[in-house]
């Protein structure tokens, strides 16, 4: 069941009424339920694997927090861990095991191994694995009490706006919530309302659209007949069709948390304004990069100086964050990719600004002319990195993506980059919301330009038109259900 | 028009003048009546100007589109539109019967049961003995060169010697992505160009799902039932909900040469034989029908010039009229009757203008339907 299917529209409906028209606590469990209803949708033969998740991690809180020694509260905490990463190895990383074991056995020229796998990677597997392991954590350092009931706490891991594609939403933010209703204002009913818009737009309207047009093209590519426009176009599509995918979706889920009255955290803040990889990833996918930022890259580095140590640290952070968008040797060399950007920033950074940053960084506004131009050279350069770097969700395995390279980089001095094709690329017109959107939080950011409900207004009456307008019969599945 | 840019205020500046605080703090409903207000101003704009100016009309949704249709194990997949179980009215053949044949128009003409089954160069010698069967009094059979004995699509014919396995909803994912990279790996050994083989795969690849996952039933069953009665919701309610045609034309620059190479390769590797044996089941399959008491009648849809021509060097037009005077079925020929390229449809209004030289952009699929339609409500020795 997707956000875009009229079947989900009837479950929330459903559950809406029912969580503010039944006492709290019944409201709750409704909820629960739906919860549970929409994730086995997908299929039903998965709902165990997150009901053994919740059950192994909210035990495994509670003994951590009642334990006395330090060994019982680790060995509790390693219960957790082997069991979350475990489902989430097994699941989402055996079939990628199996394949490379079979090449390797191929290699060796001994017999190779059954690649043929009965299961499929869970949907929202990532997540909310992502999210129980945050919860054992937290209580074993001593941040988070554990909570109080097995249903509160079900619910946090199984709540439906978030549970397959985030935003990962932390137990220190959601749990609370769950203590009492909160009765939405009118502005925060319109306020989901708008984000809903915003999150259908993007998605049916740009994505969809999209979509077919990268296939078509990267469809050109193994016969020669795609140009350097054609890969820079599809480029240039993919970028905006995994924003618009992705952002669109965290909306559409933080919209419909706001009607019912909850918070859920930002988790995209308009990326391709970024002037280096560092700062690209505070603004996409935010919390996934903080949860990665709190769990893996702190106590890797250890907040023990600069140099070798943190480098190692950011790199296997990075490389983690390509593994966990997928198991193909695609994503490791997409966590790589973005690794060794990350790395050069900071060592630009740690050489030549002494390791520090502008005051308020990234939000740090550019004084003058001449700042204005170089920041937005810079920002143009840095979607050059970003653009390339989508090729790797997209590609089939890495030769390709080394073919991709070499049409966009190298075959313009050889053979020129067939410019008439941009001429004919009506597609572009889809870029242009996502252009808009980005210049006017970089007039926000740099000229404190203020947003003004009218704004609001007109923007999503376009966006209701476009929907209905220019949206696609055959819709294609959310990209980042695959993760 | 933030993503969510006044929720949460995370840095300063981003609020200086307290605007965004005092919107929250008013309790007012305003911005959304605001808001449905002027979106339904857009969409009454927009249905008012659409109808005439902006490129083509808009399309009244297909309710049933896309049902895959199995002709026999591993013949196929063709696509049904509308029920064709029982559907009174019935026309059959390949893409140009799917793009040049509004539904819509047949209705309006007064057909309630119409229906339509076609395929990517749907061979007539496979699709018509499928059809025999189906309670249609009339057929409106679709004859071109394409039509006759076409490797309805190579690749798949290729693809489907060895049949694809019966998938697991289980393991669908997986065991269809291996499948699909094993057959990439064979289909191109075999000597198909990768373009070819991704192209087919990829929407073969979605055709599997979609009929394991609806053999399944359960939840995609529900899900296909909420869609029907929404999408049927949608066109009982609102006219200008479905824009699908509008959507894809617009997207694409017609170029009325853009299929005469494609057309040209389809017709290529149809050998004389195969062609003389689809012509001969043809003859029998319409023959059989008329014996039947089927009103059936052959046409030939509207091409460019250029793809015209390359279908004249493979097969002569008095070679498509003998087929339909051997089964004695009236055949109405429009094939010259398409626009070529570069040329204004406003000068030739008598033409249709083609997207790609050999489908109908929408409104002139819909001018079309309207005259195909008065010619088959006429009697049938109108031929």
């Amino acid at each position: 069941m997707s956000f875009d299917s009229g079947t989900f529209w009837v479950l929330f409906g459903l559950s809406w009424l029912l969580w503010w028209r039944l006492p709290f606590s019944w409201a709750k469990t409704a909820a629960l339920a739906a919860s549970l209803i929409f994730y086995a949708w997908w299929s039903p033969y998965y709902l165990p694997l997150i009901i053994i998740s919740a059950v192994v991690d909210y035990a495994a809180g509670g003994r951590i927090h009642a334990a006395r020694t330090d060994g019982a509260r680790t060995r509790w905490l390693l219960v957790s861990l082997c069991t979350n990463l475990g489902l989430l190895g097994y699941f989402k990383y055996g079939h990628f095991a199996l394949e490379n074991l079979d090449s390797i056995a191929g290699a060796l020229g001994v017999e190779g191994v059954n690649t043929a796998i009965p299961w499929v990677v869970p949907v929202g597997i990532s997540f909310y694995t992502f999210q129980t392991l945050s919860y054992s954590i937290d209580i074993y350092r001593g941040r988070l009490a554990p909570a109080k009931s097995f249903r509160d706490f079900f619910l946090f891991v199984a709540f439906f706006p978030q549970l397959v594609a985030g935003p990962i939403v932390r137990a220190q933010e959601l749990l609370p919530q769950f203590r009492r209703r909160q009765w939405p204002s009118p502005w925060r009913i319109q306020n989901g309302l708008y984000l809903i818009v915003w999150g259908l737009f993007t998605k049916i309207v740009v994505a969809d659209n999209l979509a077919p047009e990268i296939d078509r093209i990267f469809a050109m590519i193994p016969s020669g007949q795609a140009t350097p426009a054609h890969v820079w176009l599809s480029l240039i599509y993919l970028g905006c069709m995994v924003f618009a995918d992705f952002a669109g979706y965290s909306c559409l889920a933080i919209g419909l948390a706001c009607l019912l009255g909850m918070r859920f955290p930002r988790n995209f803040l308009y990326p391709y304004i970024s002037r280096g990889p560092q700062e690209l990833w505070v603004r996409w996918h935010m919390t996934l990069s903080s949860w990665l930022r709190d769990y893996v890259y702190m106590p890797l580095w250890g907040k023990k100086g600069g140099g070798s140590r943190q480098y190692t640290a950011m790199l296997t952070t990075m490389v983690l964050a390509g593994v966990w968008h997928g198991a193909a040797w695609t994503f490791v060399m997409f966590g790589l990719y973005h690794g060794i950007g990350v790395v050069v920033n900071r060592f630009w950074v740690n050489t030549f600004n002494g390791g520090r940053r502008a005051r308020g960084w990234p939000f740090d506004r550019p004084k003058g002319p001449a700042a204005i131009t170089k920041r937005i050279g810079i920002i143009l350069l840095m979607n050059v990195f970003m653009q390339s770097n989508w090729v790797f969700f997209r590609a089939p395995d890495v030769a390709s993506v080394f073919e991709v390279w070499r049409i966009a980089y190298i075959v313009p001095f050889q053979k020129g980059m067939g410019w008439e094709v941009f001429a004919e690329a009506r597609h572009l017109v889809l870029v242009l919301p996502i252009v808009l959107m980005h210049v006017t939080q970089l007039l926000r950011e740099w000229f404190a330009w203020r947003e003004r409900p009218w704004h609001r207004v007109l923007a999503a009456a376009v966006m209701i038109v476009a929907l209905v307008v220019v949206r696609r019969t055959d819709t294609a599945d959310f990209f980042y259900f695959q993760f | 028009m933030g993503e969510h840019g006044m929720e949460e205020p995370t840095w300063q500046g981003m609020d200086p003048d307290g605007a965004v605080a005092r919107v929250r703090r008013a309790q007012s409903w305003s911005p959304l009546l605001a808001t449905v207000g002027l979106a339904l101003l857009g969409l009454v704009v927009w249905q008012t100007l659409a109808v005439s100016r902006i490129p083509e009309p808009i399309m009244h949704p297909n309710r049933f589109d896309g049902v895959i249709y199995w002709a026999g194990p591993n013949l196929g997949p063709f696509y049904a539109k509308q029920d064709v179980s029982s559907a009174e009215l019935l026309f059959v053949g390949d893409s140009r019967v799917y793009d040049d044949t509004d539904l819509d128009v047949v209705r309006q003409a007064g057909e309630d049961s119409v229906g339509l089954i076609w395929g990517p160069n749907a061979d007539l010698s496979v699709l018509l003995p499928a059809i025999m069967d189906l309670p249609a009094k009339r057929l409106v059979v679709a004859l071109s060169p394409s039509t006759l004995g076409a490797k309805t699509n190579p690749v798949m014919r290729a693809s489907l010697v060895t049949p694809p396995p019966v998938f697991e909803p289980l393991s669908l994912e997986s065991a269809l992505g291996i499948w699909v990279d094993g057959e990439r790996e064979r289909l191109i050994e075999e000597g198909y160009s990768p373009f070819i083989v991704d192209t087919h795969l990829s929407s073969f690849r979605k055709v599997l799902r979609e009929t394991t996952r609806r053999s399944e039933g359960g939840t995609h069953q529900l899900d296909r039932l909420v869609r029907e009665r929404l999408n049927y919701f949608r066109t009982a309610s609102i006219r200008t909900l479905a824009t699908r045609r509008w959507h894809r034309e617009w997207f694409e620059v017609p170029n009325a040469d853009k299929l005469v190479q494609a057309c040209r390769i389809t017709l290529e590797v149809i050998s004389e034989e195969e062609r003389a044996a689809a012509e001969t089941i043809v003859v029998e399959k319409l023959r059989e029908l008329v014996a039947r008491g089927v009103d059936v009648r052959c046409v030939r849809f509207p091409v460019s010039p250029s793809v015209l021509s390359v279908e004249r060097e493979f097969v002569p037009d008095a070679r498509l009229e003998a087929i339909a005077t051997a089964a004695g079925v009236p055949y109405y020929q429009y094939q010259e009757a398409g626009l070529p390229a570069g040329v204004d449809p406003s000068e030739q209004p008598e033409r249709f203008e083609t997207r790609d030289g050999s489908h109908l952009t929408w409104a002139a699929s819909r001018r079309f339907t309207r005259m195909l339609v008065e010619r088959i409500q006429g009697p049938s020795t109108d031929g």
